[in-house]
């Protein structure tokens, strides 16, 4: 009975500190746990694709950049209207993620990898050069803050902004965690492991992989909005293959396929990357070095190695 | 059993983790390491180490500063560098740094009788982490002033921010005209450049001096290469002059030939080009253009910036420029940064250089006048608002109403001089301002340069 109860006492308790950081922390740090925040959802989306279906996307910001300058766009230009913006850019988010599927899946492997790459590279040249729209490269300051005031809330100041965020992580996490434990979510590792077995089953392989790429659109498209209202901008930056890039080594940092995983790399990066820039202009050496030792000593991520015996706990 | 411990050893971990990065956020005065987190009960030490941060209170209200001194405070005057110092425009950054850090070390670190301490954060040229750094020296560094940043995007998303917390920006490089026009805030500064100003001297020189008539441009596709061919046109044409063609490659174009060879015959070549676009250029020009079709080459002052003008050779004599700055200026001031920063940082100063080294000036002058006391934002603010220095290296600057920089511009030609070749200017518009010949209000009805890529050619 002990062992059943375990991880609820540590969902709990991690959860417990999540709560207290922003009372113990100055805003500076609340903010880089903002952002940590946002970076884990991002990073749990991609591990969808690549953790579950085996799918590497080279191009997962075009789903976050979109959002992020739908959501901006609205926002800025039209009307601070928090629920019909959150829709719309989620809305748009899926959407590029269910054309870009459409074209993208039909190939696997690493020209699965390029033609994401080119998509979401397409998308950045529009954000980059539609200056009347999009402001161009100087992207689009001074979004506000989602309006909340119908609910009593005021996103302003960065403890609760990190409360919202904090609460809508946790409903992904919750969706995410149901979503992978379902049929469904067993039948995308099935693919993974032998789509001409499932084929031979009779699952509808393509159809799958689909679904997912939808779904994984969506809750980058979550993270891409969450992200511009945290900033108060979006520049093309969040549509560049960089983004995709840094995301894509957060999960494999972290460990592909795994819960934690994703959200254990989205920390390190962001941390590593506002810490560690602080002392040394060479912190890219510093985080090079650190890709390099995992990627040797832990091939399958930081939880690789200790995901055997969590497991046996933490259904992964 | 063990396994549990595994577990529970592994949460530690990521809990030590965290805190360990926390204790580093004390705002030490030196970016010294951070404290190791003694890996013992580490969810109490969350709760315990957090309260050793002295400053921890900043919170994102816009309240004065902590420090309850108000007048006569001896504490360290703060000052941040928000600068690139990885990607494509590291090595500009690093100018811009090591200029402001120049003037310190002339003053033996002290301005206006305080200890200066600065801070220097790399932004990426990304805005989202320009904008992260920023309130990383708001709120933990508690910089009392922000200065620098090289890219216009970076400005324009920390700038706000920093207005908001009452913290002075000011910028020495990033010419985005909006900066000092439709986002002009009373705390954000520029002692550099608006990016259409250059190009608005070039073509008021070139119209009434060498009677050009007819221009082409070509311009790097993105905001600021719009903006300086935009300023370039918008003057020409107003003169009476004709844009015949435009041409706007991308940024980090790896071949410039076939939009060299594409240029049509004109009086003249307006172009933008920065960096390693401007390296490639130049020389290109010179195969494709200049010697077939004699045809005088103009761009904004960063085409052929001394460090990259060695290597673009031959090339690159008789390219002219309009710009705030050449290095070649025969001011006592330019020639004392010239050596100094050779002495000390072994390399030529840049056209970046000059703002920052400036901007040490600036702060010193407005400093001087409020006692040292950088603390009253409000009253540094006027103070900064009414400095005007008469012997700046690039000559008498000072800031306009919407707090833009005031200064002589200049057009200036590559030329061997005992040597070695240099920008030398040729031409002086002393007290230019952004507005060049218009009036604020005129300007700021006109449509932004920024949209007028594409109409130039009627």
């Amino acid at each position: 009975m002990r062992r059943s109860f375990l991880p609820i006492i540590l969902v709990i308790a991690g959860l417990a500190i999540l709560a207290i950081l922003p009372k113990v922390l100055t805003s500076y740090y609340v903010g880089l746990l903002v952002t940590v925040l946002i970076f884990g959802i991002f990073a749990l989306s991609l591990d969808l694709l690549l953790g579950h279906c085996g799918l590497p996307s080279l191009g997962h910001a075009a789903s976050f950049g979109t959002a992020a300058y739908v959501a901006g766009f609205l926002s800025l230009k039209i009307a601070n209207n928090a629920p019909v913006n959150f829709a719309a850019a989620l809305f748009a988010g899926g959407a590029v993620a269910a054309i870009f599927g459409l074209l993208a899946l039909r190939t696997r492997g690493i020209y699965f990898l390029m033609i994401t790459l080119a998509l979401s590279q397409v998308l950045w040249g529009l954000a980059f050069k539609w200056k009347s729209a999009t402001g161009g490269d100087d992207g689009m300051p001074g979004i506000p803050r989602p309006n909340l005031s119908m609910l009593g809330l005021d996103l302003t100041p960065v403890n609760s902004y990190y409360y919202f965020t904090l609460a809508l992580f946790v409903l992904v996490c919750i969706l995410m965690y149901i979503l992978i434990r379902s049929p469904f979510g067993h039948s995308l590792r099935g693919i993974r492991e032998s789509e001409s077995r499932m084929l031979a089953l009779g699952y509808n392989v393509w159809a799958h992989q689909y679904v997912a790429f939808i779904i994984a659109g969506l809750f980058a498209a979550l993270a891409g909005i969450l992200y511009v209202y945290y900033n108060n901008m979006v520049s093309p930056k969040d549509l560049h293959l960089i983004t995709s890039a840094k995301v894509l080594l957060m999960v494999i940092l972290g460990g592909t396929g795994t819960f934690l995983g994703p959200i254990l790399g989205a920390t390190l990066i962001v941390l590593l990357e506002n810490i560690v820039s602080g002392f040394t202009e060479r912190w890219l050496l510093i985080l090079g070095i650190i890709y390099v030792l995992v990627i040797m000593l832990a091939p399958k991520g930081l939880l690789g190695p200790l995901r055997g015996r969590l497991r046996r706990w933490i259904p992964m | 059993m063990d396994k549990r411990i595994g577990v529970i050893g592994s949460i530690v971990l990521m809990i030590a983790l965290l805190v360990s990065c926390g204790p580093g956020a004390t705002p030490a005065p030196t970016p010294t390491k951070a404290p190791v987190a003694a890996p013992t009960a580490a969810p109490k030490a969350a709760e315990a180490t957090p309260t050793a941060a002295p400053a921890a209170k900043p919170t994102t209200a816009p309240a004065s500063q902590p420090t309850p001194a108000a007048k006569a405070p001896t504490t360290p005057i703060k000052i941040g560098i928000l600068t690139t110092l990885t990607g494509v425009f590291a090595a500009p950054g690093a100018d811009l740094r090591d200029g402001f850090l120049l003037y310190l070390a002339e003053k033996g670190n002290k301005l206006a009788g305080r200890e200066v301490q600065v801070i220097v954060e790399d932004d990426e040229v990304k805005p989202d982490v320009g904008l992260t750094k920023a309130k990383k020296l708001v709120e933990r560094d508690g910089v009392n002033l922000v200065l620098g940043v090289i890219s216009s995007g970076v400005a324009l998303s920390a700038g706000p921010y920093l207005a908001q917390n009452k913290k002075v920006f000011l910028i020495t490089n990033a010419g985005a005209d909006d900066l000092t026009q439709k986002a002009a805030n009373p705390y954000i500064f520029r002692n550099s450049f608006a990016n259409s100003t250059g190009g608005m001297v070039a073509a008021d020189w070139g119209y009434k001096q060498k009677g050009w008539r007819t221009a082409v441009i070509l311009g790097s596709d993105y905001a600021a290469g719009w903006e300086w061919t935009g300023g370039f046109a918008r003057v020409f044409t107003d003169l009476g002059g004709k844009i015949i063609q435009e041409l706007y490659p991308p940024l980090g174009n790896p071949d410039p030939a076939p939009f060299v060879s594409q240029l049509q015959k004109a009086d003249v070549t307006y172009v933008f080009q920065a960096g390693a676009d401007a390296l490639s250029f130049v020389p290109a020009y010179a195969q494709y253009g200049v010697k077939a079709r004699p045809q005088p080459l103009i761009g904004n002052y960063g085409i052929t910036d001394l460090s990259i003008l060695p290597k673009q050779g031959e090339a690159a004599l008789g390219v002219l420029q309009g710009g705030p700055f050449a290095e070649g200026l025969d001011t006592p001031a330019n020639k004392a940064l010239t050596k100094a920063f050779k002495d000390k940082y072994n390399r030529d100063a840049t056209i970046f250089t000059e703002p920052a080294y400036t901007a040490g000036r600036m702060i010193e002058k407005a400093l001087e006048a409020v006692k040292g006391n950088i603390e009253d934002t409000d009253a540094f603010v006027k103070a900064l608002e009414t400095v005007e220095i008469p012997d700046a290296p690039r000559g008498a600057v000072k800031f306009d109403k919407l707090h833009n920089i005031v200064s002589p511009f200049y057009v200036s030609e590559v030329q061997r001089v005992g040597g070695q070749v240099n920008n030398m200017a040729i031409a002086t518009y002393p007290n230019t301002t952004q507005f060049f010949k218009w009036t604020p209000e005129e300007w700021l009805k006109m449509t932004p340069l920024s949209e007028m890529k594409g109409k130039w050619v009627k």
